[in-house]
């Protein structure tokens, strides 16, 4: 029996789990120390703050204690699922979100092939600050833009369309039901396109310089460099990317739709997340509005989830997990 | 080796007290917000009386009194103003000063986690103070009348108007002033340069903002001006639905059968929306009009591009007088009354109303600082300082008796005197009859008097209580019935109107609870007659 157990002679026995942790803590404990804030973080800030979702079950109220208000059960979800008006934010959430993803996100890869391509580095720099500088400005700023541009009475566009003689009538495209959603898109696009691109120019710098001077020797032009070694080598990149965008798709913009809300347009743009702050900020509706975000969570775990699915079903190799 | 393991441990315990810095609150600093026992969850305070104050007038040290505002300009965050309240009422004003639009959803911030500023205003009398009374998180000022005389003797029986000042309690504290009502100001230079009257119906009023549109009015030579600076808000065609009986600020009226609803569902609002349909159409409304913000709006008049604009007249005639208009001659005004074609006009009422008042929240340290402060803000003296400034620095009165003043120096400028504080805080606990008003120039005075005389408060329901429909689904009401009126607005042909406004107010009615809403007001309106 003894022999069953004792590892033979000269053998090591295999540490356990516990002391490899602990020799590897041990080991790189910089590294660990410099992991620990994070952790901390994680958990202070995103784990510890979940308990509140019980809101969701609760009949809470102002001043209440979440512990001790009372359960309701699935109730605040019916409500939710009952008024008309969230559903309509949850299909312009649907559509808004696919809308972004569909022109958003391959908008930072073209644009980073297009900027891998320029040659000389004065130029590839000036036109990778223009593109990021975007995003560092606030909704509110961008709206101030468009606004500054499209007013019908007032805007650069109406100016500039005067330099070629034209004095007709321009269209409030801001309070157009029918531009709503593209502008919505439009300004989207060029907020985020920028910043998108460090990640995908990062990937690029990454691969071997080889590969393209062996295709080059072969009589590949840049154009299918780009597309057999270029795309090929950010293929993970662009899928892990993909999959936090997924994850994100029930999360429209709320900064972005709020500022360029008006009553014109509001039965086209809102989102949950709108509707969200107008039950639970200004109606003071705590238990409705954590349905609905706990609704919007678990629906964006679920995406990520088929997402990843997807993506291991097509490469093994990509994918988070 | 020795360096890079330093600045690991460095870095990973500044890493560790940016995240801890993040979760403090300023309890532990300065703030004189520190939840008092008696405003724990499940219970409203009581009253705790003279005795148990900590305030600075007995210790002779100025405590901080944290206050939130709303309001559209933007004082210096420190500025004369405060700084001169703070020495009257020995404390240290530490102001919150948000936009109006975000007032509201700033307030349900704090009081959803117990930061409420020691005093702040709520305008939703009905549901917000009650919830607020409910849950403990305002304080109970019943006994401390003594501490406070002219703020309560100004709210007078106002107070017991209250729904959330039930069995004796005063957890709200009403302004007691009615509110101005709307004029149509319409720029009388302009009908001058035009050879034009001061229009009286709807055709004449056509005729004007045509002229004003089309015909130069500024006399520069230029097609650059337009008939009205309006917004999206219905009111700021306030007169053109009085000219048919519809009082269109978010009012209840009373139908001919009986039941009580919504302004949009008078039988000529469809009328209304297609006069102001025409007005929009041809051009003559300043074509921004949907997505323009509040001070634009108003930025039209400043500068000279409107020529009328539908606003309590005490901003085009009095506050903005002369420093806010940027022509080389400061334009002129006259306010017009609209007749409709039976004979009906007015604008919407104002009601000597609870809405807008004071609260202290539970959790203040230093309640005889904050009476002390709402005390003074409701004298003349404390109003004349916030509406006007430091009186010797920024104005000084000319004939005070008549309430003429002056400006002094730099602060002439209306932005100078508003950037120190000047007019930002003047509706802080304010009297009745506050500054501004005893300081009216004739012509305000003549406008304000005409615009209460003129408003329509036949068949209006004014509803301050709790109906449970209107708390659960006030905001999807709202918003289907701000939706169609846009969408009224922006129709393709008049034709189309009737679908439009049936389909809304069928949406209205059954997804909104609308219909529900209705049987609860009109039960409410019959038991209360």
């Amino acid at each position: 029996m003894s022999n069953l157990t004792k590892p033979p002679a000269g053998v090591v026995p295999k540490p356990s789990l516990k002391s490899r942790f602990l020799s590897t803590v041990r080991r790189d404990w910089m590294l660990y120390l410099m992991f620990l804030p994070g952790l901390v973080y994680i958990l202070v800030f995103k784990y510890a703050p979940m308990y509140g979702v019980t809101i969701a079950f609760k009949d809470f109220k102002i001043g209440m204690d979440v512990m001790n208000a009372p359960w309701v059960g699935w109730k605040h979800f019916a409500d939710l699922f009952g008024r008309t008006a969230f559903l309509r934010a949850l299909q312009n959430n649907i559509i808004i979100s696919f809308a972004k993803l569909l022109f958003g996100f391959p908008f930072p890869i073209i644009l980073s092939l297009m900027i891998n391509e320029v040659r000389s580095s004065k130029m590839k720099k000036l036109v990778q600050t223009s593109v990021i500088l975007p995003n560092f400005v606030s909704w509110v700023v961008v709206y101030g833009l468009f606004y500054a541009i499209l007013s019908p009475n007032a805007g650069a566009l109406k100016d500039v369309l005067g330099l070629f003689g034209y004095e007709g009538a321009l269209p409030n495209l801001l309070a157009s039901q029918n531009a709503a959603r593209t502008m919505i898109v439009i300004s989207h696009v060029w907020k985020g396109a920028g910043m998108g691109t460090i990640v995908y120019l990062a990937a690029i710098t990454g691969i071997d310089q080889g590969l393209y001077e062996a295709a080059s020797i072969d009589g590949a032009g840049r154009l299918k460099q780009m597309w057999h070694i270029t795309l090929p080598c950010i293929r993970t990149t662009i899928i892990v990317l993909l999959i936090f965008r997924v994850g994100e798709m029930m999360y429209a913009g709320f900064d972005q739709i709020f500022v360029f809300s008006n009553d014109a347009i509001v039965s086209k743009i809102d989102i949950i997340d709108t509707y969200v702050y107008k039950l639970g900020l200004q109606e003071r509706k705590y238990g409705i509005s954590t349905a609905a975000g706990l609704f919007q969570s678990f629906t964006g775990l679920i995406l990520v989830i088929i997402t990843n699915w997807i993506a291991k079903r097509v490469d093994p190799e990509s994918g988070l997990v | 080796m020795k360096a890079k393991r330093f600045l690991s441990i460095l870095l990973a315990a500044l890493m560790l007290i940016t995240v801890f810095a993040a979760c403090g609150g300023k309890d532990g600093g300065e703030s004189s917000s520190k939840a008092p026992e008696s405003s724990q969850a499940g219970g409203a305070p009581e009253s705790s009386g003279p005795e148990s104050s900590n305030a600075g007038e007995n210790t002779g040290d100025a405590v901080e009194v944290t206050i939130m505002m709303d309001g559209d300009n933007t004082p210096n965050a420190t500025n004369m103003v405060l700084d001169k309240l703070g020495e009257m009422t020995n404390t240290k004003i530490n102001m919150i000063y948000t936009p109006t639009d975000d007032a509201a959803t700033k307030r349900s911030t704090m009081a959803a986690s117990d930061t409420l500023p020691d005093i702040f205003r709520v305008l939703d009398v009905v549901t917000e103070a009650q919830e607020y009374a409910d849950a403990g998180l305002i304080y109970n000022l019943a006994g401390l009348e003594d501490k406070a005389p002219n703020w309560f003797k100004n709210a007078g029986d106002l107070i017991s108007q209250v729904p959330a000042n039930k069995d004796g309690a005063i957890y709200y504290v009403p302004t007691g002033q009615l509110g101005y009502a709307y004029n149509l100001n319409i720029r009388t230079d302009w009908l001058k340069n035009l050879n034009m009257e001061m229009p009286t119906n709807l055709d004449e009023l056509y005729d004007v903002y045509y002229a004003f549109t089309n015909n130069d009015p500024d006399g520069n030579g230029q097609k650059d001006t337009f008939g009205l600076a309006t917004d999206a808000d219905p009111r700021s065609f306030d007169s053109i639905f009085g000219a048919y009986g519809i009082p269109a600020n978010k009012n209840n009226i009373l139908l001919e059968d009986g039941t009580v609803s919504i302004y949009a569902k008078h039988p000529d609002y469809l009328e209304a929306i297609k006069y102001i349909r025409r007005l929009i159409n041809d051009g003559l409304v300043e074509p921004d009009w949907l997505t323009i913000p509040a001070m634009d709006k108003f930025g039209k008049m400043w500068n000279g591009v409107a020529g009328a604009m539908e606003f309590q007249c005490v901003g085009p005639t009095n506050n903005w007088m002369p420093g806010r208009y940027t022509e080389e001659v400061t334009p002129t005004f006259g306010f017009a009354t609209i007749e409709g074609p039976g004979g009906k006009k007015g604008v919407s009422p104002m009601f000597a109303n609870i809405t807008g008042g004071w609260c202290i929240a539970a959790r203040t340290e230093n309640i005889d600082a904050c009476l002390r402060i709402a005390d003074f803000c409701c004298t003349d003296d404390g109003n004349d300082l916030l509406y006007l400034g430091v009186e010797g620095e920024m104005f000084q009165w000319t004939d005070k008796e008549n309430g003429e003043y002056e400006y002094l120096g730099e602060y002439t400028d209306g932005a100078k005197q508003r950037a120190e504080g000047g007019f930002c805080y003047s509706w802080l606990c304010p009297p009745a009859v506050s500054c501004e008003m005893r300081c009216f120039n004739a012509q305000t005075r003549e406008g304000v008097d005409l615009a209460h005389n003129n408003m329509i408060t036949e068949g209006v329901v004014d509803c301050q209580d709790v109906l449970q429909t209107r708390s659960d689904y006030g905001s999807d009401m709202d918003s289907v019935i701000s939706e169609m009126y846009v969408a009224l607005l922006q129709a393709g042909s008049d034709d189309d109107l009737q679908g439009i406004y049936d389909e809304y107010m069928n949406r209205w009615e059954t997804e909104a609870h609308g219909s529900e809403w209705e049987e609860e007001i009109t039960q409410w309106y019959n038991d209360n007659k």
